[in-house]
């Protein structure tokens, strides 16, 4: 075996590659912080342009008052109550059916050809084109099913199934990544297999849960394409007072009344903006405390 | 084979498979609550596998299959009539790596008897965990911070707590997969010593790859070569006197 | 039961050789300072008796270290099986040779008391006893370091013609005693020359049994003994 020399750490060799390290350290923190300062560049851009714009329209009239051809007159309180239904019936249908499927999915199923095509149908759905779910909502629930067109409803649904396979990516993952150890100590204990899911895997598994159903929630409330399609785009004077009434959707109704000729329309495009991205920070926040509650450490 | 008087358990001819792979070759062997079991061998021989037969956790591996026969006081656990869940509750596991639940030291040892309908209400339920960490040596550290999360104790406290767990549901067999390898010699050596106290209550079977802790803990030796059971005797006699060639070399460390 | 292989880690076997070493040399040395004290005894040779006197310091040194060895190697190795066995008979065959030794230097002392003596019968037959009394203890020593559990148990065989060479002997001195009684001093020593060579025997037959112990487990039950003088006829 040849003697290898030993090394010289304090040679110029070595100075220069510890130099060139430095250089590149420095080099990445300065593309992270151009890369991080140039998003929120923009992100501040807009807020302040519509801020700038919007807030003067957050009047009382407009925070409580319904959509109306006089633009002094219109309110964004129709279409705020219409988003939140939405997003309720959404919510309802998509939460449980895609944790269930999750769970369904990732403990109780075999590992065979039939799973194997059903899992990457649902991770193929989640890249579905949204306006794809709203031909479908306009075929099979009012064309077919003849259920009351523009309502709360059948725009739920239609965004519940569009929202589903994000939970359920979401679902798996975080019960994937529950140690199998917690798992066999339950099991070893004496516990069911409903039991281990229910009372070890699901609490464990939960704050990946929220976090992925927080995701899918806030690209429903944001969804126009779907709502069109399904007829949520008429002109409501009155807010719905069920998830059967027709309705729109904040989305829709900034949509709508940036298509207005008339100039006073412009502010409260703007300040409906405000209101819609209040409601989603509102919406992530409420998530974020409730997956930071739930979260344990093991 | 000098089996013991009263076995609580049997295993005869059992093989496990795992898909094509034959992990455990048509053993046969005795388990009683008088002596400790040791089963040894090196890495990959089928002892964890073949433990974990003892309580049907094999049958979480989707590909694995048993043949032969296990008994539990004359009953056969494969049989169709066997309930998986009380099995698991009168044959209870200690895990290699200590797995408390993320929850309360209270809620970790309540939770057995609580599935099971052990306890007739709160009081019952608190004597059966005092009295369950009190058999694992844990008590005096812990009464006072029962609502503190079983995972902020320390490796070898967290394991005495799975061994309170596992006491809980009272069973009539403990299984233990390796329970000290990854704890330090003191704590080790509380576990060895909780051991000792627990048998004579419950059959202790004990799969470990530290020849000492064998010669420490167990009354009954089994040594474990590829699958197939080499011999079985009283520990003592294994560690002065093996009558296999292959026994010998495993102990003396002329194997490998 | 042979053993297969060295262990896994080689400073193990490293140790046992130098244990068996240990024994070897004390074997080697003991067999020497009886056939050397014999000599001495025969030929009257002073200064030679006095050499075989002072060398059985070095098999007090030697049974030392050998204690030494074994505590080490229990303590560092934790030996198991047929390598405890070996380590634990080694210990008691060091203490075993070491007595052996002391029944030679013994043998030796008593060199310094034939100063005068004419010749005595007896003395003929000690030779011969002592031969055997040596090969007794090198096949001993041989055994224990090839693990060999026959030869063993041929040497404890053996020690029944020591016994029968004793007894023989013994009633040789006492007759000689009777019809030459001013040779009685130096009879009386002869007896005891005899004694230590029978007492070299039975020790070598211990050394034997703890040989077989060591490579088998087991203990010889049947051990063929010769007739006691101390049991009556």
């Amino acid at each position: 075996m040849t003697k290898r020399a030993p090394t010289d750490w304090a040679g110029p060799d070595m100075q220069r590659r510890i130099r060139k390290r430095y250089a590149a350290e420095r080099r990445f923190r300065m593309m992270g912080l151009f890369a991080v300062l140039l998003s929120a560049g923009f992100l501040a851009f807009l807020l302040i342009t519509i801020g700038i714009k919007g807030i003067p329209g957050l009047t009382g009239t407009f925070l409580t008052g319904s959509d109306a051809t006089d633009p002094e007159l219109a309110g964004i309180w129709g279409a705020f109550k219409g988003s939140l239904l939405t997003v309720g019936v959404t919510l309802a249908i998509a939460f449980p059916v895609g944790v269930l499927t999750a769970v369904y999915l990732e403990e109780y199923a075999p590992r065979n050809r039939w799973t194997d095509v059903i899992e990457v149908s649902i991770n193929n759905l989640a890249a579905v084109p949204s306006i794809i779910f709203g031909l479908l909502g306009l075929a099979v629930f009012l064309n077919f099913m003849h259920l009351p067109r523009s309502a709360p409803l059948v725009g739920g649904i239609t965004l519940a199934l569009m929202t589903m396979p994000v939970i359920v990516i979401a679902g798996r993952n975080a019960v994937k990544s529950v140690p199998p150890s917690i798992r066999d100590a339950a099991l070893g204990v004496g516990a069911s297999r409903v039991q281990v899911v229910f009372h070890h895997v699901l609490p464990l598994a939960l704050p990946g849960i929220l976090t992925g159903t927080i995701i899918g929630m806030a690209r429903a409330l944001g969804e126009t394409a779907p709502l069109l399609m399904i007829g949520m785009r008429a002109f409501i004077a009155s807010p719905p007072g069920g998830i059967t009434d027709p309705a729109t959707v904040l989305p829709v109704q900034i949509f709508l009344w940036s298509d207005e000729v008339s100039r006073g329309f412009v502010e409260k495009t703007s300040a409906a903006i405000i209101v819609l991205l209040a409601f989603l920070l509102a919406m992530n926040g409420l998530a974020i405390y409730l997956r930071n509650k739930f979260e344990r450490r093991w | 084979m000098n089996a013991p008087t009263d076995p609580k358990m049997t295993a005869r001819n059992v093989s496990v498979y795992y898909g094509a792979k034959q992990a455990v070759k048509d053993v046969s062997i005795d388990v009683s609550k008088e002596h400790v079991t040791a089963f040894i061998g090196p890495s990959g021989c089928g002892k964890s596998t073949f433990l974990r037969a003892f309580n049907r956790m094999n049958d979480t591996i989707s590909n694995a299959r048993v043949e032969g026969e296990i008994a539990l006081d004359g009953e056969n656990i494969y049989s169709s009539g066997m309930d998986v869940v009380q099995l698991r509750a009168r044959v209870g596991m200690v895990f290699q790596k200590p797995n408390p639940f993320p929850k309360s030291i209270y809620e970790n040892v309540a939770y057995g008897p609580r599935i099971h309908g052990l306890a007739a209400g709160k009081t019952d339920l608190d004597a059966i965990v005092e009295k369950s960490l009190k058999r694992a040596g844990l008590w005096e550290e812990v009464k006072d911070r029962l609502k503190e999360s079983g995972t902020a104790l320390s490796g070898g406290q967290q394991q005495r707590l799975c061994i309170a767990r596992a006491i809980a549901v009272d069973p009539e067999v403990i299984l233990m997969d390796e329970p000290a390898s990854a704890l330090d010699p003191i704590a080790t050596a509380k576990i060895e010593e909780l051991i000792h106290e627990l048998r004579g209550r419950y059959a202790i079977v004990i799969v470990t790859h530290n020849m000492q802790q064998a010669a420490r803990v167990s009354q009954k030796t089994a040594f474990f070569h590829l699958g197939e059971l080499v011999e079985y005797g009283d520990t003592s006699d294994i560690f002065t006197n093996p009558k296999v060639p292959r026994t010998k070399d495993y102990i003396t460390g002329r194997y490998g | 039961m042979e053993t297969t292989g060295g262990h896994t880690l080689k400073a193990f076997d490293e140790d046992m050789d130098e244990l068996r070493a240990l024994i070897s040399e004390m074997g080697g040395l003991a067999e020497e300072a009886i056939r050397e004290s014999m000599r001495c005894l025969i030929q009257r040779d002073y200064d030679g008796a006095r050499a075989v006197v002072e060398a059985d310091g070095k098999l007090d040194v030697l049974e030392a270290q050998a204690e030494a060895a074994v505590v080490r190697l229990i303590a560092l190795r934790a030996p198991m099986a047929d390598d405890l066995r070996e380590a634990v008979a080694a210990l008691k065959i060091s203490g075993l040779v070491e007595r052996i030794g002391d029944y030679a230097k013994n043998n030796a002392k008593r060199v310094q008391l034939f100063a005068e003596a004419g010749r005595i019968e007896p003395l003929s037959l000690l030779p011969e006893m002592a031969r055997i009394a040596a090969e007794m203890v090198h096949n001993a020593l041989d055994a224990f370091i090839q693990r060999d559990a026959a030869k063993a148990h041929e040497v404890c065989v053996r020690d029944k013609a020591l016994d029968d060479f004793y007894n023989s002997i013994f009633r040789a001195l006492l007759t000689f005693m009777m019809e030459s009684p001013k040779n009685i001093t130096e009879s009386a020593h002869l007896l005891f020359v005899a004694k230590n060579l029978e007492r070299i025997g039975d020790h070598a037959t211990n050394i034997a049994e703890m040989v077989y112990y060591a490579a088998t487990g087991d203990r010889i039950t049947d051990r063929p003994r010769g007739h006691n003088p101390a049991d009556p006829e």
